[in-house]
């Protein structure tokens, strides 16, 4: 990867000091901790010591903490060189860690409720094949701060060829005010969630509407002869527990928009934590639209993308990321048109769907009648599904290798299946139950077009017309022949 | 005779392609794996024959326990024979499996790194694992069985072929 000029010296900030994050990101990240120990303090001591010590104990807690996330925060930096990122922190064992930019296939500033109070923001990578450890968030610098960074990381990140012109001054510096006026929803408006439809449905999911049922038990439990706080609390941990992803999905997608511009395309989402992500749409691994049960009454429908390096650190629930969280399904089609043309804007199924044999009910009883695919020229798209139905897309300048197979019960009706795998693996689209000859025919074309989309190297087929400015939308088919490598010393 | 595999249907698969078997000699590993599995099973028969009156208890787990791998055993060297893979121009296919039939077809310029792995009855056997790594789970295919010479060579001709058709993500 040493031998791709991708980029010129121009764009490389001379300056090759080491940066501090935000005076005020010790306080902050401290706050939550501090909390914990607080109620744990004043839990444990309620009973035994009276306040003077109760208050003594805390202070010192409180001044310690700050003390250890002072020093910590004198000793952690960070800045840019060549084509790098470099991350230091540690007290007593330091650790530096290097950031390969064409590496890095997402970057986030996300402000959580307590940094925004104070106009501050992190900035965060998904960093393919590195893990958790890799993405070396960067919490916190100023909102404005953040987004310069943000855009010269992309820059640098984006393909060779990106003239120099219109990338921003770097190193940043402090002098600007940290308004958070750089910081704007997306250029390029494609979809704006309706909060009503948000509501609704995410009401409308099995986990929502069979919480109130499971509260009957705790109540029964409760109002009991003999009530045991441990049923209770099982029960109402369950529910808890239950509700959990739809009350994400509704904090997580308040006010989600998503655009489109230079770098790619623009999500900025969130009703607590506010996050502004950017995806180039090279990095886009593979599409799922999903359309649940409860939801078809309303034509409803729900987009995920797969974005290779999201979801390894937990923080994206199962890797994906939403691209449409609700809309009519006209809609959401008119928004993975424009971010997938191969898709026609009237939805996958106008792409005239190869559908499984007849026999194919006998494996499948309950969704054969979805079971079809289609091959476009840049992707292969499938509808499978019984009670939610869904559609899957994948990329062919994405796809990691071809599979057969064929179980006993297939055999003896002489179908197989054809799966193609994206990076990541978080959606991995089937052609299921086709007869025999038909799967080995998929499974051949299928493996030429990958080869002919690899071989076509740069110049991404999701986005032939990158948007103005000399592609600085169509990200880098980097050689990473080592994805596994990490420089840490 | 070869197991059947997805390629004994020409129409499924060319049947062009340069296939390999693995070595014979994977089916003593194979064996060697079931065989410890006879273990707990005859220790469960024993303790419940001793302990209990209960006479049907020990039968049972001895049916529910000895079937499995007799029939293990029985298929080991059809399953051994399942297994084969082809270099290919742009990519490497890995077949195997006699009940769920598996073809995976990954091409050089996705693998990321390969491994070569083998436990101590497979090095008495001269034999090892290659694992290929790409950057979907789904397609890290394996071959075991490989005479240890022919492992290496299978895994510096991949290193090399990925490094010169790298195509990233």
């Amino acid at each position: 990867m040493s031998d791709s000029p991708l980029v010129s010296p121009a764009v490389v900030p001379a300056d090759g000091q080491f940066r501090r994050l935000h005076p005020l990101s010790p306080l902050i990240r401290g706050a939550r901790g501090i909390g914990v120990v607080g109620a744990l303090v004043s839990y444990q001591a309620w009973g035994s010591a009276g306040w003077r010590a109760l208050a003594i104990a805390a202070a010192v807690i409180v001044l310690g903490w700050f003390v250890v996330a002072w020093i910590a925060w004198r000793f952690t930096g960070f800045r840019v060189a060549e084509r790098e990122l470099h991350v230091r922190d540690g007290i007593l064992s330091r650790r530096q860690r290097t950031i390969p930019l064409e590496r890095v296939q997402a970057v986030d500033v996300v402000r959580p409720a307590l940094a925004r109070l104070f106009g501050l923001a992190e900035v965060r990578m998904e960093v393919v094949g590195g893990g958790k450890d890799a993405e070396a968030p960067l919490a916190y610098l100023t909102t404005a701060e953040a987004e310069r960074l943000r855009v010269h990381l992309l820059r640098l990140a984006a393909d060779a060829g990106a003239p120099a012109a219109g990338v921003p001054d770097l190193p940043i510096d402090d002098t600007q005010p940290a308004a958070a006026a750089t910081v704007t929803t997306a250029v390029g408006g494609l979809f704006r969630v309706n909060h009503q439809r948000l509501v609704l449905s995410q009401l409308l999911t099995v986990n929502t509407l069979s919480a109130p049922f499971l509260l009957v038990f705790p109540i029964l439990e409760f109002t009991s002869e003999d009530p045991s706080t441990a049923t209770v609390f099982t029960f109402v941990s369950g529910i808890v527990g239950l509700i959990q992803v739809p009350v994400r999905r509704l904090l997580g997608e308040w006010g989600f928009t998503v655009g489109r511009d230079a770098d790619g395309l623009r999500v900025h989402r969130g009703m607590l934590d506010v996050r502004n992500q950017t995806i180039p749409l090279s990095r886009i691994q593979a599409v799922r639209i999903r359309r649940p049960l409860l939801w078809r009454p309303f034509g409803w429908v729900r987009i995920e993308i797969d974005v290779a390096g999201y979801g390894q650190g937990g923080e994206h629930e199962s890797g994906r990321s939403a691209l449409v969280p609700v809309a009519l399904a006209a809609e959401a089609f008119a928004v993975l048109h424009a971010v997938l043309p191969t898709v026609p804007e009237a939805g996958p199924d106008a792409l005239g769907l190869v559908p499984a044999p007849p026999r194919a009910r006998r494996r499948a009883p309950f969704q054969h009648r979805r079971l079809a695919y289609a091959i476009t020229d840049v992707a292969l798209v499938t509808r499978a599904g019984w009670l939610t139905a869904r559609h899957d897309v994948a990329l062919f300048a994405r796809a990691q290798s071809v599979r057969i197979s064929q179980g006993p019960w297939q055999r003896s009706l002489d179908l197989a299946s054809v799966h193609l795998d994206p990076a990541g693996g978080h959606t991995t689209p089937t052609v299921l139950h086709q007869e025999t000859a038909q799967a080995g025919r998929i499974a051949t074309q299928l493996v030429d077009l990958a080869r002919a989309h690899r071989t076509a190297a740069v110049g991404t087929p999701v986005d032939p017309t990158p948007l103005d400015s000399g592609g600085a939308g169509t990200g880098g088919e980097v050689a990473v022949a080592d994805g596994r490598e990490r420089a840490d010393s | 005779m070869a197991a059947p595999a997805l390629t004994s249907n020409a129409a499924l698969w060319p049947e062009d392609a340069p296939w390999q078997q693995v070595s014979p000699r994977l089916a003593w590993v194979r064996r060697a794996g079931l065989l410890t599995l006879l273990v707990p099973v005859l220790a469960a028969v024993i303790a419940t024959a001793v302990w209990t009156d209960v006479t049907w208890l020990p039968w049972t787990i001895a049916l529910l326990g000895l079937g499995p791998i007799g029939w293990g055993l029985a298929v080991v060297s059809r399953s051994v024979r399942s297994w084969g893979y082809a270099e290919r121009a742009d990519d490497l296919l890995v077949r195997h499996g006699i009940l769920v039939r598996h073809l995976s077809v990954v091409p050089y310029g996705r693998m990321q790194y390969v491994d070569v792995k083998a436990g101590p009855l497979e090095r008495a056997l001269g034999i090892a694992t290659v694992q290929l790594h790409t950057a979907a789970a789904a397609s890290d295919a394996a071959i075991p069985g490989l005479p240890t010479v022919e492992a290496a060579r299978l895994r510096d001709r991949l290193a090399a072929l990925g490094e010169a058709r790298a195509a990233g993500l």
